[in-house]
């Protein structure tokens, strides 16, 4: 594998894959071409060629070498790097994680919420600071808002979810402006009267679930420190066919369960269809925590999860990526947009720049009922672009990836500008396996004759 | 006799580029909402 950062090659499946960093073009090479590259991204001399291959193979290797001169003459491989003037949406806040609860019906181990209560005492946030917290996230100028009930567990607090729901949607009519809404919940409280009321409020919702049984129940127990696979299984398996497209399943993988292709396995012999598996964020010294050892084993894991989405039709979250319309580059320059366009509110009102920080003194914005009182901290995050970052400046990634979670970053590092390593490597092991799937998805559907997707 | 094959042309999304309509919030716990994991436009217009 070869990674200057113009360019990132690898071969998987028979497949010699060539990325473009700064256009996103993947090309395939064959054999020949895939000799070559070295040398044309070296030092482009085509007459190097002849010291480099036996005199048989010159002609189809200079043959190789002046297709790859085409693919820069056409700007589809070593060009420039894009410059993205604006942040997506002008850099207006449009979109809000609202802790309606911090307390949770369940204790899973690695909950980076200290199991629903992010350190403080356990609360549930009231109607009126919800109510100010919409006001808050709709006096900006965006014109389309997100709108998440978050937690701990957001069906602790149903009342205010649907009262809050409410809310936005009438304010959000009123001054013409368009709000999604989304849920998290760990869907062990989602019995059948809860379901009927989620439904009613047309959200999108997000279950969490880790896949087999016994890899569920050690890590996600419920309060009491019982089993909760099977009942969280039934409300999931009753829920999402209602959601139809508007759901998915997420589950976390850990040390303990590194074969997680079978967790993927499991939800799929349930009949669930769209879902998304992460690795855990834990400290170092955690038995559950990934380390860099495992990395090769989960590679394979990818690998085994991309021929299974090439074998049958599911969906995995982080697999997608647009083709159709093409990536949108302000969005992956700007990265996750926390502490900028996105804020989270703990149930006391107090803003931080995303979920992960709500608790943290050190992050705390400003209140929804006085607004942003640390300017600084917005300044903050929006410098911490993948151009800020001296690491993601030189990774093939960048575009795929938008710099990494900020929080990651400063657990890792105590520097937002410092990806959290561990985390790199498993975002580009990801993102290979992702274009692998769509290069092969591209040569099922089209004949290899020139260009198979897109103009060039 | 054709070495390379262009898969996919890269294109920018330019119709609806910096439009701010996508999800935006994080990529690593446990929402999966945004387009920096899933780098799909939502913008239809």
């Amino acid at each position: 594998m070869t990674d200057t950062g113009k360019y990132h090659f690898f071969r998987y499946g028979g497949l010699n894959i060539l990325l473009d960093v700064p256009t996103g073009a993947v090309h395939l090479l064959d054999d020949t071409a895939a000799k070559v590259l070295p040398a044309f991204v070296q030092d482009r001399d085509r007459d190097s060629l002849a010291e480099l291959v036996p005199a048989q193979e010159l002609p189809a290797a200079q043959r190789a070498w002046d297709q790859l001169q085409d693919l820069v003459d056409r700007g589809l491989f070593l060009g420039p790097e894009p410059v993205f003037a604006r942040r997506p949406g002008g850099g207006e806040l449009k979109a809000m994680c609202l802790h309606v609860a911090h307390d949770c019906d369940l204790r899973c181990r690695y909950c980076f919420a200290s199991a629903g209560s992010f350190g403080g005492s356990r609360s549930l946030m009231d109607a009126e600071t919800a109510r100010a917290a919409v006001d808050f996230l709709l006096s900006s100028a965006a014109a389309v808002y997100e709108l998440d009930f978050f937690g701990g567990e957001p069906l602790l607090n149903l009342d205010v979810v649907e009262a809050t729901a409410a809310y936005a949607r009438e304010r959000a009519a009123a001054l013409g402006k368009r709000i999604n809404l989304t849920l998290t919940t760990n869907a062990y409280s989602l019995a059948e009267d809860a379901r009927r009321r989620l439904l009613d409020l047309d959200l999108d919702i997000v279950l969490s679930h880790d896949g087999r049984e016994a890899v569920h129940n050690a890590m996600r127990p419920t309060a009491g420190g019982g089993e909760s696979y099977s009942q969280v299984t039934r409300n999931i398996l009753a829920m999402a066919p209602l959601l139809e497209e508007r759901y998915y399943v997420r589950g976390t993988y850990t040390a303990h369960n590194l074969d997680f292709v079978e967790d993927i396995r499991h939800w799929l012999d349930l009949g669930l269809k769209r879902m998304s598996m992460e690795p855990v964020v834990a400290p170092p010294w955690a038995a559950m925590a990934l380390k860099e050892e495992d990395l090769p084993r989960l590679r394979s894991q990818y690998w085994q999860l991309a021929e299974l989405c090439l074998q049958q039709p599911f969906t995995f979250f982080h697999f997608i990526i647009d083709w159709e319309r093409g990536q949108c580059g302000a969005r992956r320059a700007a990265g996750c947009g926390a502490g900028v366009e996105y804020v989270a509110v703990a149930p006391g009102g107090d803003i931080y720049p995303c979920h992960q920080f709500v608790g943290q003194r050190r992050w705390r914005m400003g209140t929804v009922f006085v607004g942003i009182t640390e300017p600084a901290l917005r300044e903050e995050f929006l410098h911490v672009g993948i151009a800020d970052k001296s690491r993601c400046r030189q990774c093939w990634a960048r575009y795929h990836c938008g710099g990494g979670c900020h929080a990651n970053a400063w657990w890792a590092n105590s520097d937002l500008r410092q990806p959290y390593a561990l985390g790199c490597e498993l975002l580009k092991i990801r993102t290979e396996a992702a274009l692998y799937v769509k290069v092969r998805q591209a040569l099922n559907q089209y004949s290899c004759e020139g260009d198979v997707h897109g103009q060039a | 006799m054709k070495h390379v094959l262009t898969i996919y042309s890269g294109q920018k999304n330019t119709a609806t580029a910096a439009c701010g309509q996508c999800a935006t919030s994080c990529q690593s716990a446990c929402k999966t909402s945004c387009t920096v994991g899933n780098q799909v436009c939502v913008n239809k217009g």
